[in-house]
């Protein structure tokens, strides 16, 4: 298990990290989300033993890693842009951690092509790194990692650099040999859905403090605040005074309302007029526009079916237990 | 204190020391002793003194004059071959590349003697362009202003031509893609894209020409004929034995020489703002008009002709026996005669193994004390690396003269901080030198590998359990070895041949193949003149073969 007790860390008196707590238990994929510059990624160099804490500890595994300097931590880092040593081919780069481990040539020779084989690289052994595509390097960079049987493996955004399409896929590799191999994992990222699609549990940071942890369902359905009900997914933040019916007298809080919750045409609860339309292949996007407040609501798109005009005024409705009250300024 | 801290303060003690005594102790103390009359403490007599005697006037009249020369000159051969090179779509540009890049490589004193050669009165070119036209008198008068113009315009279009060439490879396509699209001409898109693109790069390189220019002492003292520079100035008062007089001038030159580098440094830095913003490789153009397409190979060709000529013409000459060619216009016998002299007398070989001990001495010094203070400013932002920085920079902005003058003002006495030691007369003189005439450009070269190393790989290493040890061995060391290679041979080179600093401070023990070589040549002694030179040339050659495969600078 890991143990972040306390954290705390600054940047030229910027603080970036505030009393981190947070457990991490064996075997889990577990997230760090949030945006650019909310201490995601130092905790994660903190844990790789890059950084050092101002404050707090590290454990892992019931012993306290903090001053152990990273090359006996036994964490294996994957870096965002993949810091494949540009001066050794596809084999050097995964042997390398084994060289300096001093294990004998045989032994590196065959974990090496057993790791290119894992991940459908056998071949490439000899290609330079400057010849390999944005995920071929990626999957490089993991089995280079996992090369040395670190007992965390840790990921600083592995994907940002890839297409669409890549990144989807790669995403599946990772989880699936996530699994096949068993390690605890952390993988740091800014994207929502990557995190959602992959992880065990995520915790969302927010300029450098732990606001929410939990499995991603979780924190999709009841987020704590209005940062992580903004931040995970597309929501509707609507002021009490809006619906009066359902939090009367509760006129500090707010209400998160999915854009999927919400049912569009028939003789609903509230009328509005339809300001915007998007279509994004899998369901229609409306913008609606009721009391000055642009509401969202999304519908699933049925082939055949035309969707609502531009200008046409419609009622909308929740669907049953699908309102989340926040509360104000958390 | 831990260990790491005890280390870094010892070699950031060494380094100051080094910079305090070698750098900073020898220009204060010129401009201290060129303050001082006749032990009557603080005075401006020798400035005085120097405002008021016409020849020094005329010689700083002259010596600004050459430098503005030098650059207009500089500016039309160097930046009309780094668009040849790089710009048009062009054949043999690598070739052309090479060529060009022999400026940094051979050394000016050679270069100067062999345009001595060829142009001067009894010169091969001059003597065959009489005798063909059955003309009088020599039709070139190769001394003077325009021999040292001559001589300057291609040996110092090295800063025009290879900031011009970074900048032309830095040019965002995509700007003059999208000004070609809003319905701007050829000429347009070079007036408002590709113009203020370069000027940075421009007008940099028209400060270190001229600062160049204006130090230059080879051509002057060899082909100047009478005609007085500062830097000729100094030479002649320390010969006459008057240093207080020639430490006002060295002091003067060095004001003329730091306001243009400070100039430099100013715009050094909005130049490389200008470059951090590529997104679209440029593409070359090709020239579709016959006749500009066939001017400009003339004009491309000439200018190559005429920088390949003497180096050409070095190595011809030093397989001539010279005993025979006194008598003819073109040598006509050829063998390996002087190279065997060389070999076979140990006082002719002499110079030449100096030379190496020395240059190889100083690349060695001037890349290790270039590693560990780059090393140092980039791993540490506070203010004492910055001064560390700036003074390993400093000697950029002085003039081998002014070098020279201040080793001679500053070690020909015992100095306590030297353990009581004196420099002149011996043989570490020069190396030392050599060192700090060099230091700057291996700092550069060195910082630039160091700061493109991305200190992710040195993380991922750790992070893969490689020690520091092992990451220095494996990943950092093999990511910068090509800058460090680079400034050594540089250094090396620039050592190798070099003439200014070695004709103030050369002794008994240190006689270098520069000096040697020009005392041959007013010995008449032809041949092994240019056996010396064909000896340089040789080892440029292999270090330009190894600088342009390594430092992209250079490709």
């Amino acid at each position: 298990m890991i143990l972040f007790d306390h954290i705390t860390k600054s940047f030229d008196n910027k603080p970036i990290l505030n009393d981190i707590e947070l457990a991490i238990e064996q075997g889990e994929l577990f997230t760090f989300l949030g945006p650019s510059g909310c201490g995601k990624t130092t905790l994660l160099r903190i844990l790789a033993g890059l950084e050092s804490p101002d404050q707090g500890r590290v454990w892992v595994d019931g012993h306290d890693i903090t001053s152990i300097p990273p090359e006996k931590r036994e964490i294996s880092m994957v870096f965002q842009h993949y810091a494949l040593f540009p001066n050794m081919n596809v084999e050097k780069n995964v042997a390398y951690g084994l060289k300096v481990r001093r294990i004998s040539r045989d032994v590196i020779m065959e974990r090496t092509k057993s790791l290119l084989n894992l991940v459908g690289m056998t071949g490439f052994e000899k290609r330079d790194i400057s010849q390999l595509s944005g995920g071929e390097q990626q999957r490089i960079a993991l089995v280079r990692a996992l090369a040395v049987s670190p007992k965390v493996l840790l990921l600083d955004e592995p994907l940002s650099n890839l297409d669409a399409n890549m990144r989807d896929r790669m995403r599946r590799e990772i989880r699936a040999l996530q699994k096949e191999v068993g390690i605890t994992t952390i993988f740091v990222t800014h994207d929502q859905q990557e995190a959602m699609t992959m992880s065990d549990r995520i915790a969302v940071f927010h300029q450098g403090r732990l606001v929410q942890a939990g499995h991603p369902m979780h924190i999709y359905n009841e987020p704590v605040n209005e940062f992580v009900a903004r931040f995970i997914g597309e929501s509707n933040l609507v002021s009490c005074q809006v619906f009066p019916e359902w939090f009367s007298g509760v006129k500090e809080m707010k209400a998160c309302i999915r854009p999927n919750a919400l049912h569009i045409g028939g003789r609903g609860q509230v009328e509005a007029q339809i300001k915007v339309v998007e279509f994004t292949g899998s369901t229609v996007m409306y913008d609606c526009i009721s009391r000055q407040q642009t509401i969202k609501v999304s519908v699933e798109h049925i082939q055949g079916m035309k969707p609502r005009e531009t200008g046409e005024k419609v009622w909308l409705s929740v669907k049953d237990g699908a309102v989340h009250g926040l509360q104000v300024n958390s | 204190m831990n260990r790491d801290k005890v280390i870094k303060s010892l070699v950031y003690t060494l380094l100051f020391y080094l910079v305090a005594v070698f750098v900073v102790f020898p220009i204060g103390n010129t401009i201290w002793r060129s303050l001082q009359y006749d032990g009557s403490g603080f005075s401006f007599h020798w400035y005085v003194h120097f405002f008021s005697t016409p020849t020094n006037l005329m010689a700083l009249r002259n010596t600004i004059t050459v430098g503005i020369f030098t650059v207009a000159a500089c500016l039309v051969v160097g930046v009309s071959m780094a668009f040849y090179t790089s710009y048009f779509k062009t054949p043999f540009q690598r070739l052309t590349h090479m060529v060009m890049l022999s400026a940094v490589m051979l050394p000016g004193v050679m270069i100067v003697i062999a345009f001595i050669q060829l142009y001067a009165e009894m010169g091969i070119i001059n003597h065959l362009l009489q005798t063909a036209f059955h003309l009088v008198n020599p039709p070139l008068r190769f001394s003077g202003f325009w021999g040292i113009l001559f001589v300057h315009s291609f040996t110092q279009y090295i800063y025009f031509y290879i900031n011009t060439k970074i900048a032309i490879a830095f040019i965002d396509y995509s700007l003059v893609e999208s000004a070609r699209n809003l319905g701007a001409s050829r000429w347009q898109v070079f007036k408002d894209v590709l113009l203020p693109h370069l000027a940075p790069a421009l007008v940099t390189s028209a400060l270190m020409t001229f600062a160049t220019g204006v130090s230059s002492f080879s051509a002057p003292y060899l082909i100047g004929r009478g005609y007085r520079m500062m830097s000729t100035q100094i030479l002649h008062s320390k010969m006459n034995n008057q240093m207080s007089m020639a430490a006002a001038q060295v002091t003067l030159l060095m004001v003329l020489v730091f306001m243009t580098m400070g100039l430099y440094s100013y715009y050094n830095h909005q130049s490389f703002q200008s470059r951090t913003t590529k997104t679209k490789k440029f593409r070359r153009v090709r020239v579709r008009h016959p006749v500009a397409r066939g001017t400009m190979h003339l004009v491309a060709g000439i200018i190559t002709a005429l920088i390949m000529v003497p180096i050409v013409g070095v190595m011809i000459l030093s397989f001539a026996d010279s005993s025979r060619w006194m008598t003819e216009i073109i040598p006509s016998e050829f063998g390996l005669q002087n190279y065997r002299r060389i070999l076979a007398q140990p006082r002719v070989l002499d110079p030449i193994i100096n030379s190496l001990k020395m240059s190889l001495q100083a690349g060695l010094m001037a890349t290790a004390i270039g590693a560990v203070s780059a090393f140092l400013v980039l791993r540490n932002k506070g203010m004492v690396s910055r001064w560390l920085h700036f003074l390993v920079l400093l000697p950029m902005a002085i003039p081998a003269s002014t070098l020279g003058v201040n080793m001679i003002l500053a070690f020909n006495r015992r100095q306590w901080f030297l353990f009581n030691q004196s420099l002149i007369g011996t043989y570490w003189i020069l190396p030392i030198t050599y060192v700090l005439a060099g230091i700057t450009i291996a700092s550069k070269s060195i910082y630039s590998a160091f700061e493109n190393f991305n200190r992710e790989y040195e993380q991922a290493s750790r992070n893969l359990g490689a020690t520091r040890t092992q990451t220095f061995i494996h990943v950092f060391m093999p990511m910068v070895s090509a800058g460090i290679i680079s400034a050594f041979s540089l250094v090396v080179m620039r050592s190798l041949g070099e003439y200014t600093i070695s004709a103030l401070l050369y002794g008994v023990h240190n006689r270098p193949v520069s000096i040697a070589m020009v005392n041959a040549l007013h010995d008449y002694d032809i041949g092994i003149s240019m056996a010396y030179g064909g000896i340089v040339i040789f080892i440029g050659m292999v270090i330009l073969g190894v600088i342009t495969l390594l430092d992209p600078n250079y490709k």
